[in-house]
Order: structure tokens, then C-alpha cells, then sequence
């Protein structure tokens, strides 16, 4: 059973990593493998700053909320391991700054002690008139990617460096299941009109005083496109781009001002920080995740690709829920497959 | 009085503060900082300048509640302000967890630090051996930053700084209208306060930036509280020690407290262990008095015994410290009118 993984982001690895431990155990036969263009740190994933935090709503969209809780679940199981530094994993606060009242978000209750901001707190923020703070999670993707990536490679999982044309070329390798993972890429597979770029520049900063994450809000602009500060282990990401439609990956001085202004306004502080780096990136947005299998007929074979890409600027927020929902997808193609006489599950 | 010459004894966060505040309160002032020790030496350089108050059993709670607000506030516009970073200055969110329920649930600060409240049950999970714990935001000042920008704006206020150990207050009487004795644990010494007693604490500064949050047990022995490049972890309270020797069983002992409250600290790379002498008193001494010999008479101010407290207060204790310098001030103009008749 050869099972193809296209992408080698934070959701192609760790798709990858859920089905191997799911599934290695009760299908012998089970070959992984990971194709990508590019890997850590040259990923999506690897630029950004690797906050556990979906949108402000979830426009309906339950299972979506599901997928992020369960990442948080998942992801504070780990903080009590040794591995959670190695993960770059760890707890962080902040601040979500509004111009107007808003009303609670979907995710109050999974982070960690959900407030609204005193108007004390509100003093450090003038312009903004109400906020909230919680306790979230950071999960860096330059330690997350390399510390899955190593996971796979000691499960005997091979990697490939390599821009993959279709489904079709690894299917005709004996490939018998992909996972599609590629990301904002995606619509090179298999055209894809809902899935856009959401272009986002960001300058990475020392400024190690800072402990708390801020984010603004401007209600009319939309989601990142209000200045935004999060503190990384080494370094702090300064952004607060959306650009909807815009494929340009070349860091541009207009939004680096735009950037580095909003920012230093927000926090006066950071007027004193050292620059270390810029990085644009293509957040693959979608009105809502693709994850779903589809079935292709290449003669008399059936072959199946299960769809897991269009997370947007919440990829890492919603990475495990998703690998999860793909692993179940994987169960039921080899329930049909017959590979498996019952569905992997608590034993009773 | 046209230029009262004042010389403040000591140099830590008490002494360069208090300083400061009367270069603020007297202009006409010409003040001198003496001290034995500067930046990085200090027993403020040891200590991981969080702004969590400790309670002094002897001091009035109101007072003690003044001061802290006034050095948050004060801390507060700092931290806010381009200045920040050099000085030093940050917040920092974190929990505080009881292994039982405290008798005192609210502590008197917590209407001045920011959004003080209950953990949740969820946040309490990270803690299985804690059955309550309190959340709350407040400030930090970093180590020797806070201190050298206290030193510069000190410069800039044309106050001058000497090294030298003053043995005895009376050694500056000549050259000196008031004297403020900043001393610290230097005060046992330097005017033989037997109210004043050390207690020591070790502590380890150690490189783990993933910290971001402090966490500290309400028995005030363990501790985490990351700073701008380090995080210190303690801690020991050993009353009566004056040993200032790092002790490996003790380093041991921290480490391993410290990683039963955050095990990702397993990592932290780069240990530094440091001992400071709190300077502990049953209520700070924040007083003025006249020493007399032989006819001679020397207005002294006193600002010491903030023993685990010092950061906590210190603006406050030095805006009263200041204002008792004004008072010795008008004495001494009152009494020179006097002497003029």
C-alpha cells in the first residue's frame, strides 16, 4: 500500500505523520512517502509566526471550530513532554484589540482563560476601545517542521525532493492512495478557482522585552490586514498584510512601511528593535478547507486522492484536526480497499 | 539653602532611585551617589525585579498598597513609551498556583496589577499538584537595564557617581548637607540596625526564550520569571545566611522545582546561578532622623530593609524618601534663618 503525500508543510507532515501512526501498525504492506518542491525552511508554514489562533468567526462553519479545538487539545497534551521545546511549542498571552465591541469568538472557551481587556489594559492601546486575553500556543514552524520531519524519517518515511506535475504521474508509479497537501499551490494539481492567495509580508524583529502577542482588528479591512505583533522564541514577527488575490512573493517597501509604522505605533517600544528579516508569503485561502476524498477512474483501477489544502492563515491553528479527518478518510479507503477488516479505533 | 549638597549612600534600585526623585523634587539640589558597588554587582542585579509585592508585617497595608501603585504607575508609562526597552521595562502575564486555597484569596495588589482573576479549572490542569491559582499581568524591570538607564538619566541630571565605601555617615558630614542612606544590607553596618537581617537567595538565570510566562508558587520559594535575555528560576529564603557562595546541592534542588511547574525548562541551555541577600526588615525603614555629635548635626534619610520587595516599592519608598529630604531641607533653611539672627 504506497501512500503519497504531496507538500512537506505543516500539513503534509503531519497528515503524513498521523496516518503512519494510525495505520502502520495494522497494514504492514504501508509505504509513505512525502513529495514537495520545497521544504523547511522554504515552506508557507515556515514563515509564519506559528500562533494558535482562528479567525474571529467561524461563519457557520462547526466542523472547522472542531478541527482547531481538537489541534489544541492536541497540542497541550504536549506541553507537559520534553519534546514541546524541540516542537516549539509553547504557552503565550496577548491582547485582541477592536475599535467597537465585538461579540465572543467561537474559540473563547478552547484557549485558556478568555477575558475581556480592563479598561486599564485599554490605556496601552490607545485608538482601540475593547479587547480580549487569553492564553494560547506558539508552534514555531522552523522547530515544528524539522521535529516532524525527523518523526517520519525514523518511521522509515522517504522523502522527495521533487515538483509533482499530477496525481496522475504517481499513480502511474504504483502510488495507490495521494494525500494532496500542496498548499496554496493546489490549483497546479487540479484547477481550484476558490482557492486565492491571501498575500501576507511580515519583518521579523529582535525585541525580546516583548512577551505578549497583540492583535488589532479593523472590522472593515479584514483578518491580518490591521497591524499585528507576535513574539517568537528568538525572534518577534511584526505584520499585518492581507493582500486577496496578490501571487507576488517579493517583499514590497510599501507594505514594509505600512508594516513597520502600524507596528511602532502600536507598541512604541519596538521603534528601538533591530530588523533582522522580511519574508512575503501566499496564505492559501479558501472559503473553507478542502478536505475530502476523491475518487479517479485510471482504467480499470480506482484510485483515490484525499484533498487536504485551503487552510488559509490558520494552517497550523487547524493542522491536527485536519490530519486527523484525513487519517479517518485513509480508514474508510482501506475499509473498502479491504486492507482492513474493521476500522482502527479503541479496542473494546 | 541655595544648593543643598546631597549625598545618597547606596547604589542599587533603591539608592539610584531615590536619587533620581530628588533630582525631581529639588532641582537646586546637587546630588551624589556613593557606593561600593555599581551595575551588574548589586544585590538588585540578583534579584529578578518582578512586580509582585511582598507584604512587610509591620508597615501599615495602606502604605505598602501606595507604594506599589505608585511604582506601577510610574513603571506602567515607562513600559508604554519608546524608552521601554532601554530601560528595561516590560510586562509580563503569568499565574501564580497554591498547593491549598490561600486564607487572603485577594491580595492587596491585585486591583493594581492588570486583569487579576481567579485561574480557570483548564489552567489549573497544567498544575496537578496546585488546587487554586491566580492569573493575573503585571511588570518587570530587567537587570542591569533598569539600572544603568536609571544611572544615565541620573548623568543627565548632572548627579555624580563615585565608587567608594562609606564606613561610617559621619564620614561625609563635611562635605555633605544630607545624607541618604540607601545602604540596603550595607545598613547593618553602616548605622547598626539589628532589626535588619539577611535572607539569601540563589538563583539560576538560565537561556530558555520559549518561557514567556512566569509562574510562581504561592509559598514565594519556587519561581519563574523570564526577563529580556534570561529567565530566573528560585529560588531559597534562608533567613540569617549571609553566605553569597552558590551552593550546587541548592542549584540542584531550584532546577529541579522549577521543572516540576514547567518541564520544557528541561532545555534550558547557558546556567548562570547568582545569590543576593535580601535586605529583610519587618517594615522597610523609610524615616528621617538628625544624628548629633559633638554639637554637629547630620540630617539623615533613611531608605532601607525592602528585604524581597525592593522593585515591588521602590518608586514609592523613593518619592517618600524624597519628600523627607525636602523636609530636612526646610529644617536646615529654617534653621540657618535661625542661626542669622
Amino acid at each position: 500500500m504506497r501512500v503519497a503525500v504531496i507538500g512537506a508543510g505543516v500539513i503534509g507532515l503531519s497528515s503524513a505523520l498521523c496516518i503512519h501512526e494510525q495505520f502502520h501498525g495494522l497494514v504492514p504492506s504501508l509505504e509513505l512517502e512525502v513529495y514537495a518542491d520545497r521544504f523547511t525552511p522554504h515552506t508557507t508554514s515556515d514563515g509564519a509566526a506559528g500562533l494558535w489562533q482562528p479567525y474571529l468567526s467561524d461563519h457557520g462553519n462547526l466542523q472547522e471550530t472542531l478541527w482547531n479545538k481538537e489541534t489544541f487539545d492536541y497540542l497541550l497534551g504536549h506541553m507537559h513532554s520534553a519534546a514541546a521545546k524541540e516542537m516549539g511549542l509553547f504557552l503565550i498571552s496577548g491582547y485582541n484589540l477592536f475599535t467597537e465591541p465585538v461579540p465572543d469568538p467561537s474559540w473563547k472557551n478552547i484557549v485558556l482563560g478568555f477575558r475581556n481587556l480592563t479598561p486599564k489594559e485599554l490605556e496601552l492601546f490607545p485608538g482601540y476601545s475593547y479587547g480580549w486575553f487569553n492564553t494560547a500556543l506558539m508552534l514555531e514552524g522552523r522547530s515544528y517542521l524539522p521535529w516532524l520531519t525527523n518523526r517520519l524519517t525514523q518511521r522509515g518515511v522517504k522523502f522527495f525532493h521533487k515538483k509533482v506535475e499530477s496525481f496522475q504521474e504517481l499513480f502511474s508509479q504504483g502510488v495507490d492512495v495521494v494525500l494532496n497537501c500542496s498548499g496554496i499551490r493546489a490549483g497546479d494539481l487540479q484547477p481550484d478557482p476558490e482557492l486565492q492567495p491571501g498575500r501576507g509580508q511580515i519583518i521579523k524583529v529582535l525585541a525580546p522585552w516583548v512577551k505578549h502577542f497583540i492583535i488589532t482588528h479593523d472590522l472593515n479591512s479584514g483578518i491580518y490586514s490591521s497591524p499585528y505583533i507576535i513574539p517568537g522564541s528568538e525572534f518577534t514577527v511584526l505584520g499585518g498584510i492581507y493582500q486577496h488575490g496578490n501571487w507576488s512573493e517579493e517583499n514590497s517597501a510599501k507594505d514594509h512601511k505600512s508594516v513597520w509604522d502600524s507596528c511602532c505605533r502600536l507598541l512604541p517600544a519596538l521603534q528601538k528593535a533591530k530588523i533582522v528579516a522580511e519574508w512575503s508569503g501566499l496564505r492559501p485561502a479558501r472559503r473553507s478547507v478542502r478536505l475530502e476524498r476523491e475518487s479517479i477512474r485510471l482504467g480499470n483501477q480506482q484510485a483515490e486522492v484525499i484533498h487536504n489544502y485551503g487552510h488559509g492563515g490558520f494552517g497550523i491553528t487547524i493542522h491536527w484536526g485536519c490530519a486527523m479527518a484525513a487519517a479517518r478518510l485513509f480508514g474508510n479507503i482501506l475499509q473498502e480497499k479491504k486492507q482492513l477488516s474493521t476500522p482502527p479505533g479503541p479496542r473494546l | 539653602m541655595a544648593s543643598p549638597k546631597v549625598a545618597v549612600v547606596g547604589a542599587g534600585v533603591i539608592g539610584l532611585s531615590t536619587a533620581l526623585r530628588i533630582t525631581e523634587t529639588c532641582p537646586s539640589c546637587s546630588v551624589t551617589v556613593l557606593s561600593d558597588q555599581f551595575s551588574p554587582n548589586t544585590t538588585s542585579d540578583v534579584a529578578a525585579g518582578m512586580l509582585i509585592p511582598h507584604t512587610y508585617p509591620d508597615t501599615p497595608i495602606h502604605r505598602q498598597k501606595q507604594w506599589f501603585k505608585e511604582t506601577f504607575t510610574y513603571l506602567f508609562a515607562i513600559s508604554n513609551s519608546a524608552e521601554a526597552s532601554e530601560a528595561g521595562i516590560h510586562l509580563v502575564s503569568g499565574w501564580q498556583v497554591f498547593k491549598s486555597t490561600p486564607k487572603e484569596e485577594l491580595p492587596f495588589w491585585s486591583d493594581i496589577v492588570l486583569g487579576f482573576r481567579a485561574m480557570s479549572e483548564a489552567e489549573l490542569l497544567k498544575f496537578p499538584q496546585h488546587q487554586f491559582g491566580q492569573a493575573f499581568t503585571t511588570l518587570r524591570c530587567d537587570c542591569p537595564p533598569y539600572l544603568l538607564w536609571l544611572e544615565k538619566r541620573l548623568k543627565a541630571a548632572g548627579t555624580q557617581l563615585y565608587t567608594r565605601k562609606v564606613a561610617d555617615l559621619w564620614e561625609l558630614h563635611s562635605e555633605y548637607d544630607i545624607v541618604v542612606n540607601c545602604a540596603g544590607m550595607g545598613a547593618q553596618q553602616l548605622v547598626g540596625d539589628k532589626e535588619l537581617f539577611p535572607v539569601r537567595g540563589q538563583v539560576l538565570k538560565v537561556h530558555a526564550p520559549w518561557v514567556k510566562q512566569f509562574i510562581r508558587d504561592g509559598d514565594g520559594l519556587t519561581y519563574i520569571y523570564p526577563g529580556i535575555h534570561r529567565v530566573t528560576l528560585g529560588g531559597t529564603r534562608e533567613k540569617g545566611s549571609w553566605s553569597l557562595s552558590p551552593d550546587a546541592g541548592t542549584t540542584r534542588d531550584i532546577f529541579d522545582r522549577c521543572c516540576s511547574l514547567e518541564p520544557s525548562l528541561q532545555g534550558a541551555q547557558d546556567i548562570e546561578v547568582k545569590v543576593g541577600l535580601r535586605p529583610s526588615r519587618q517594615c522597610v525603614r523609610v524615616q528621617r532622623e538628625v544624628l548629633s555629635q559633638g554639637g554637629v548635626k547630620l540630617p539623615v534619610v533613611h531608605n532601607y530593609g525592602h528585604g524581597a520587595g525592593g522593585f515591588s516599592v521602590h518608586r514609592g519608598t523613593a518619592n517618600e524618601a524624597a519628600h523627607l529630604v525636602g523636609e530636612c531641607i526646610s529644617a536646615l533653611q529654617g534653621s540657618s534663618w535661625r542661626a542669622k539672627l
